[in-house]
């Protein structure tokens, strides 16, 4: 098992305009309220509507918080950026993406989650019309929550944070967030090689049968355990150690990224 | 903004200018973050001129420096240039809650209706009464009669009055140097991250500072090369500066820029020790990354044999001090000393001077240098 806790950075991709600032500040504000030295820098095209926008997340437990020149865990929101978006994920990184983007996946050594974003937020009635396409940029917070051991009392703590404390903004975003990390409980920890049936969706069925057994073997050999403690000796001197919960959901991958906190904050 | 700025220098009024650097020309580049604006902004001005410049390094330090800006304009009477970047302007940055300022406003030389009445109203606008190059001014409500003054753009004396003559220039010119001299007194202190057994430095301003904290980790754990770093706060530079540069033979200037403007300011105000100044610039719209930084340094970095041979650098100089002296009887030094020493970069002539008293001493340890691959 290849764990790699509180290392590790995050992009997103999206449109310019699209209303991702919200979601990915959220991302880093709960997990700097876990406790984790966080930032986060925006790579944009001048006020232009529409082109494609990136938002890079460093986590590092030792507090190195400068840019990383690789991107271990890459969402892809944007159709135009798809294709870069996929190519930059470092090897053994993890690739997520709205499932209503129909483009080939071209990597065998990453980790790919389809997120059916659109769904989720078309079933929730909470959700006015209107308000879709920004809600639906929550959906991939709780995805990534999910997977990554985000805490979602900290993803709620910095959703009030940023409106202010404003219940109904809060609860729209907030049940968007749930539904998304609920979604990828039930699915990724049924699902099991989630790999294999990304690359059967995604028509991989045409690359090499024995690297394709390699991948499979590799993927089994390195089941990953997501859970959220601190292993950072000044946040357990300070907020006190815990262990991996119990119910901490299964995934697979080249490694898993977790994010660890103590309850702090 | 170059004629405005070099009015205010000229006429000695207090300006704070905060410029956010960024890459341009025009729309869209201005998106990412530079160093650019360093070697502009300190010579910014009519003619000879000297600029005192804030240089942040965190999102805390620009809330540090916006009301110390401001003091330190009205204390000296002159434009404060405070550069930031994009990656702080723009950015998500984890940091300490700001702190408010504990101390009142420093407004500096200021008359007021007693201390004019007490000078009788013989007082001028540019006279330098304490020897620090800063004069004294009166500030509007001051109901004294004799408190209004003129501020000129044009050559003036020392009480306002219009003049081209050139002794008088000179004098003001003169006493305006000194004043930059005086600055150095409120500059911030640079930063400096020590660690035990460091044999280069690096030198550093603004945003760059986590990437250099983060590339010196990886260059002791996996190079072994351990580096300490000083994240310079200020122009012009304070004695803190001059002894981190003293200190040692190999400093790493690294800065988001093409050209290297620290490392040609650096340059500039120690020529003595230019040999030891390594330039790692880059820019690419992008903030600093440990990589660059890591893999810069590395390109420049030159291993430091120590040995107990006489020294290749230093006798080179000392020889050829000896030589002329005593009418060339020294022996000349080899091909392939001669060569190292070349490569290793001339020393200065401080260094020399100390390097001449050195080897009279037998024995001592010296230093071949090599490039490291």
């Amino acid at each position: 098992m290849n764990k790699i806790v509180n290392d590790f950075s995050i992009t997103v991709g999206t449109k310019n305009g699209s209303g991702s600032s919200t979601a990915n500040n959220t991302i880093l504000r709960s997990i700097f309220k876990m406790g984790i030295p966080v930032s986060g820098k925006n790579l944009f095209p001048s006020n232009i509507q529409g082109l494609p926008t990136w938002y890079t997340i460093r986590v590092n437990k030792d507090g190195f918080i400068a840019r990383q020149e690789k991107s271990d865990i890459v969402i892809a929101m944007n159709p135009d950026s798809f294709a870069r978006d996929l190519a930059s994920v470092s090897p053994g990184g993890a690739f997520f993406y709205a499932d209503d983007i129909k483009q080939p996946i071209t990597r065998v050594d990453v980790s790919i989650y389809p997120m059916p974003v659109k769904t989720i937020v078309r079933n929730d009635p909470n959700v006015p019309n209107d308000f879709r396409d920004l809600v639906g940029n929550m959906v991939y917070v709780g995805v990534l929550a999910q997977v990554i051991g985000i805490d979602l009392k900290k993803i709620e703590a910095a959703l009030s944070f940023h409106f202010k404390g404003k219940q109904k903004p809060v609860d729209m975003n907030y049940g968007a967030v749930k539904a998304g990390a609920e979604w990828a409980k039930a699915n990724l920890e049924k699902k099991g090689p989630l790999l294999s049936r990304s690359h059967e969706q995604n028509g991989r069925a045409d690359h090499d049968r024995r690297q394709h057994r390699r991948c499979h073997r590799l993927d089994f050999r390195r089941r990953a355990v997501c859970g959220m403690v601190s292993h950072h000796p000044g946040f357990l001197a300070r907020r006190g150690a815990q262990r991996l919960p119990a119910h901490a959901p299964q995934t697979r991958g080249r490694q898993a990224y977790l994010c660890r906190g103590a309850g702090g904050g | 903004m170059t004629e405005f700025a070099g009015l205010a220098y000229y006429t000695e009024v207090p300006v704070v200018i905060w410029d956010v650097q960024r890459i341009g020309p025009s729309t869209g580049l201005p998106t990412r973050t530079s160093q650019g604006d360093l070697t502009f902004t300190y010579f910014i001005g009519h003619g000879d001129s000297n600029s005192v410049i804030l240089l942040p390094g965190d999102v805390s330090e620009c809330f540090e420096f916006g009301w110390k800006s401001f003091d330190i304009a009205e204390r000296l009477q002159t434009p404060v240039f405070v550069l930031s970047d994009l990656d702080m302007g723009m950015n998500q940055w984890m940091s300490k809650p700001f702190q408010y300022p504990e101390s009142s406003m420093d407004r500096g030389k200021i008359l007021w209706e007693k201390d004019i009445e007490e000078i009788k109203g013989n007082w001028g606008r540019y006279l330098d009464k304490d020897g620090d190059g800063i004069p004294y001014r009166s500030l509007p409500g001051n109901k004294h009669p004799m408190s209004a003054y003129f501020t000129r753009g044009t050559g003036h004396d020392e009480y306002a009055r219009y003049t081209e003559d050139s002794e008088t220039y000179l004098r003001v010119m003169a006493r305006l140097k000194n004043k930059h001299e005086t600055a150095r007194k409120y500059m911030p202190k640079p930063v400096l991250h020590s660690m035990a057994g460091a044999t280069v430095g690096i030198l550093s301003f603004g945003s760059t500072e986590n990437a250099i904290l983060e590339a010196r980790h990886m260059l002791a754990a996996e190079h072994g090369i351990k580096a300490e770093f000083l994240r310079v706060r200020a122009l012009p530079f304070i004695d803190e500066v001059t002894d981190f540069i003293e200190k040692y033979e190999q400093i790493f200037v690294v800065e988001m820029n093409r050209d290297g403007q620290m490392n040609q300011v650096l340059l500039t105000e120690y020529p003595q020790f230019a040999a030891r100044f390594k330039s790692v610039a880059y820019q690419d719209g992008l903030p600093a990354s440990a990589k660059w930084v890591r893999e810069g340094i590395l390109a420049k970095y030159e291993t430091v044999v120590v040995s107990d041979q006489k020294s290749v650098i230093s006798d080179q100089k000392s020889v050829a001090g000896d030589r002329k002296a005593k009418g060339g009887a020294q022996k000349k030094p080899s091909a392939k000393k001669t060569a190292s020493a070349a490569k290793a970069g001339s020393p200065s002539k401080k260094d020399a001077a100390k390097s001449s008293t050195k080897t009279k001493k037998p024995g001592r340890k010296t230093a071949v240098k090599s490039k490291k691959k």
